[in-house]
């Protein structure tokens, strides 16, 4: 798969790689079972050192996307859509909690904070 | 086995220099970077390691094995690439083998030659014939002749370009690839080891400031650089390397002591050079 | 069998710069055979020894051969021994000059001067061993840049001596030994000058003994 990344962004290269894993997995782009990069290949390739993308394998690991085979890779774990949603529904309603606070203690009105999600929405053509 | 070199405490005396109290290791299946600035003690380390200078305390172990103890053989897995090539300059290539080869029981003739030729080092040319560039090759060439479980670089990039010092850097992660062996990169240009080095140990006036992993290295300090009154004076302390200029000021800010500053700095990811720039300046 | 090894890198350090040598040997070998000369290959040879002796100090000091050795797996004793047998080698191509006279003689068959040749032979291995035992462990000890300088210790010595035997002591008293060595027979010469050689040889190796200490000491 393609992972690409950016050494100037001001996000850390290894949430770079976890954030493009994630993606991938919960796109279906890569399948269940599938094998991601060897390590030590991945870092030779992207030119980056090995302990960084350890530490990426090992959160997706964490996070339970993948599992560590030893000695032979890393695999796709089958993935509960269902509670991944959930999860990331939860997730959304907690950045918009505290997108409101920080609304109202600038005193901002509903139909502005409103216009403002309208206008994000707009601007990152969110589908 | 873990660590190919671990260092405890290493000291050593010179009149105008002393090395005290080092300890650091090279772990297995990474590439450890050795920085700091010149004459910080890198070299005399990297000598101290190899048995050229005698230690006045502290342990080295070699593949675990104390390095006296374990003796010369242990030198049969480890090879060294200097910024200077270490043969006679009137030898040609294929006698530099001829000189190498007798040492190391693993030997391997036709590595050596395939080194050679997808280096486009031709066997039959003389040492002194060959550019700097060539030169670091020719060491890289035998380094990978004898299959070395460690490999120790110092200053292996100095007066080379671009593309030559991205060779090298493939050329390493692709000896660490097997997971079990390592490498150990002395070098004061750190652009080098800004993407591959795993682990980092930062030498200064001959004291270890910091041992540890790349990302932890870096990812512990910001770059800040804001107008000139942004900062009171309390502030101004706790940035490292404090540079004031004619059009605002920058230095180097522990990730921690973000929350501590005004929001009107501009932060952003340190490089290992400005980390050790601004150590240098601020002396911390 | 390490040392065997150093011997042999000895011999590469110096092999690009033999060819140096094969003008002027060849042209030692034409005169010793052609005017069954012994003395002046006998001097090329202990000029050769002598210089070639020192060369491997002066190559190791330029190119850094310090850190070569510390690399290979070798202990600095190896080192060491390795020279000194690298210039008990040398001696080999000496005996090549100095016997040169004879080979006319071994294929016409005519006469020989053999005394001739062996005292040559004999003043060979003498000087240049004692060259290097004083040289060795003074270039070991503190490198080749700071030591060269020492190679005019023996240089001295020897020229010293030679005024001194030749021109300062008067002939009524050199006379004598020169008529007593004359009148000795084969054999006691040729004991003396075996006890010669041995006497030399035991101060080589004691230099050597010297010369291991001192590097294994050093900072390098």
């Amino acid at each position: 798969m393609d992972i690409i990344i950016s050494n100037t962004a001001g996000v850390p290269i290894y949430e770079q790689i976890t954030a493009q894993v994630k993606d991938a997995i919960l796109s279906g782009k890569l399948k269940e079972g599938e094998a991601l990069p060897s390590l030590r290949q991945l870092a030779k390739d992207l030119k980056i050192s090995v302990i960084t993308t350890l530490r990426a394998y090992s959160e997706l690991e964490q996070a339970g996307f993948v599992v560590n085979v030893q000695g032979k890779g890393c695999y796709v774990r089958p993935q509960n859509t269902e509670l991944v949603r959930e999860q990331k529904l939860r997730e959304v309603e907690a950045h918009l909690m505290s997108a409101m606070e920080a609304a109202r203690l600038a005193r901002l009105p509903r139909e502005e904070l409103l216009e403002i999600v309208h206008v994000l929405l707009e601007e990152s053509h969110y589908e | 086995m873990n660590n190919s070199i671990e260092i405890k405490c290493l000291t050593k005396r010179f009149n105008a220099f002393t090395l005290e109290g080092v300890s650091l290791s090279v772990p297995c299946g990474y590439i450890t970077g050795l920085i700091g600035p010149n004459g910080s003690g890198k070299t005399t380390t990297i000598k101290l390691v190899l048995g050229m200078l005698k230690k006045d305390a502290g342990e080295i172990l070699l593949f675990e094995q104390d390095s006296k103890a374990g003796g010369e053989a242990l030198k049969e897995d480890i090879s060294v690439v200097m910024d200077q090539p270490y043969y006679i300059e009137d030898w040609r290539l294929y006698q530099v083998e001829k000189a190498l080869a007798p040492f190391y029981p693993n030997w391997d003739s036709a590595a050596f030659r395939r080194y050679l030729a997808q280096f486009e080092l031709d066997a039959k040319k003389k040492v002194k014939e060959l550019s700097r560039g060539m030169k670091m090759k020719l060491q890289v060439a035998a380094a990978l002749s004898h299959n070395a479980k460690l490999l120790i670089l110092d200053e292996p990039t100095s007066g080379l370009d671009p593309v030559a010092r991205d060779e090298l850097t493939d050329v390493l992660q692709e000896f660490i690839r097997d997971g079990e062996r390592a490498v150990l990169f002395s070098t004061h240009i750190t652009a080098d080891l800004e993407k591959i080095a795993d682990y980092i140990a930062y030498l200064r006036d001959g004291q270890l400031q910091f041992f540890g992993t790349k990302d932890d290295f870096v990812g512990a300090y910001v770059l800040l650089k804001g107008g000139q009154n942004s900062l009171t004076d309390d502030q101004k302390k706790l940035v490292i390397g404090y540079r004031a200029h004619g059009a605002g000021f920058d230095g180097l800010l522990r990730r921690e002591d973000l929350n501590k500053l005004p929001g009107a700095v501009v932060t952003e990811p340190a490089s290992i050079d400005e980390i050790i720039v601004r150590m240098n300046k601020g002396g911390q | 069998m390490k040392r065997i090894a150093m011997l042999n890198l000895n011999y590469l350090m110096i092999r690009p710069y033999l060819k140096q040598y094969l003008l002027l040997i060849a042209f030692a070998l034409v005169f010793g055979i052609a005017f069954q000369n012994t003395t002046y290959p006998g001097m090329m040879a202990i000029v050769m020894l002598i210089n070639l002796g020192v060369y491997p100090f002066m190559l190791e000091e330029k190119a850094q051969g310090d850190i070569l050795y510390a690399t290979l797996s070798v202990r600095r004793r190896d080192v060491v021994v390795g020279r000194y047998l690298f210039g008990l080698l040398l001696l080999i191509p000496g005996f090549l000059l100095v016997f040169s006279p004879l080979a006319l003689s071994l294929l016409t068959g005519g006469p020989a001067e053999v005394a001739e040749v062996a005292g040559m032979a004999l003043a060979m291995v003498v000087v240049a061993l004692l060259f290097n035992a004083i040289q060795f462990p003074a270039f070991f000890k503190m490198g080749y840049a700071k030591a060269r300088y020492i190679v005019f210790v023996p240089m001295i010595f020897f020229a010293a001596l030679f005024i001194v035997i030749w021109k300062i002591v008067p002939n009524d008293m050199l006379a004598p030994f020169i008529a007593w060595l004359d009148a000795l027979p084969t054999q006691s010469l040729l004991f003396l000058g075996a006890a010669l050689v041995a006497v030399v040889f035991l101060l080589y190796v004691i230099s050597g003994v010297i010369a291991c200490r001192f590097y294994s000491a050093r900072d390098l």
